[in-house]
């Protein structure tokens, strides 16, 4: 460094010592924020619980939502009783359920 | 220099503290000791960057919770590199958030820099008539077009002065504050003393 480059260098660091008491606070003030700030984060660390317990609460809500339409119905003859069930297969399976009718009602009276 | 050599001090105790147990706290009162040192001049260099004072401290800021948060446990060695790193890429986000300003909201007349504000350069220089001797009177005329001389060179150039000139960090720390090589640090700091010399030679002994 020469001579010239060592002044400025004096000049430039004479801006630091001339530094008005309230900026001098401030810097102060941000300096022990930020050293703060590890433990504070360390007591935030289930921020992301809230919106996880949404998610899930979303989650559980759509499924309720969708659940009588996934729902399948076990059919013993294999057929479907799904709601989507066209009026000719339901006419077909007729003599199934007036069959599941009287068994039932023999059941109940014996 | 010799808070350069205060801030290599203050390194050494905060490296036997590590060793000594305790890490957590310990880092953190190194941490702060290292802050202490650097936040005047980091403040400082800020300020001629942006010329705003408000501005500067944000970037300080930032810098600082960057610093506890993510690299309280380096070696403090490392820690003078990297403050800077962070300052210079903060200072740059900075100029690019007022870019970005300025287009969107240009044409509304956008809010001056302190700078701007208090633009008249007779009112920066002190009064000859008050009791202030001559000597003091021309070392803060120097001072002040220094500081803008500095806050008007290229970006690259102004870092490598401020690292190398004012901070006076190693070539090897500047190249690793800057993210660029030795060689490259070289050609910004000579171009960097080349423009304030042409800048400054009304000041020139």
């Amino acid at each position: 460094m020469n001579e010239q480059e060592r002044r400025w260098q004096d000049d430039l660091r004479s801006l630091e010592a001339d530094l008005d008491p309230s900026t001098a606070r401030r810097l102060a003030d941000i300096r022990r924020a930020a050293l703060a700030a590890p433990a504070r984060r360390r007591l935030r660390r289930r921020s992301w619980l809230p919106p996880a317990v949404g998610m899930a609460i979303a989650a559980a809500l759509g499924i309720w939502a969708l659940g009588p339409h996934m729902l399948v119905t076990p059919d013993p003859m294999g057929g479907s009783t799904q709601p989507g069930m066209d009026a000719a297969e339901l006419y077909d399976q007729l003599d199934f359920y007036s069959w599941l009718a009287d068994t039932d009602l023999d059941a109940a009276k014996g | 220099m010799s808070k350069l050599s205060a801030t290599v001090e203050i390194i050494s105790i905060g490296a036997e503290d590590l060793a000594a147990g305790a890490p957590e706290a310990s880092a953190l009162i190194s941490m702060d000791k290292f802050l202490a040192t650097v936040e005047r001049r980091a403040y400082a260099m800020a300020y001629t960057a942006l010329r705003d004072r408000d501005e500067a401290l944000d970037v300080l800021q930032d810098v600082m919770l960057k610093m506890v948060r993510h690299y309280r446990h380096k070696p403090p060695s490392d820690w003078l590199p990297l403050f800077y790193r962070i300052l210079n890429n903060r200072i740059n986000d900075s100029f690019r958030a007022r870019k970005t300003h300025r287009r969107l909201f240009g044409w509304l007349g956008g809010a001056a820099t302190e700078d701007e504000r208090d633009a008249d350069p007779l009112e920066q220089i002190a009064d000859p008539a008050r009791d202030t001797p001559v000597e003091r009177f021309e070392q803060r005329r120097r001072v002040v077009a220094l500081e803008r001389a500095v806050g008007q060179l290229p970006r690259r150039q102004r870092e490598a002065f401020v690292l190398r000139c004012w901070e006076g960090l190693s070539t090897e720390h500047t190249a690793h504050a800057m993210g660029c090589t030795q060689g490259s640090v070289k050609t910004h700091y000579f171009r960097a003393l080349q423009n304030l010399r042409e800048k400054l030679e009304e000041f020139r002994p």
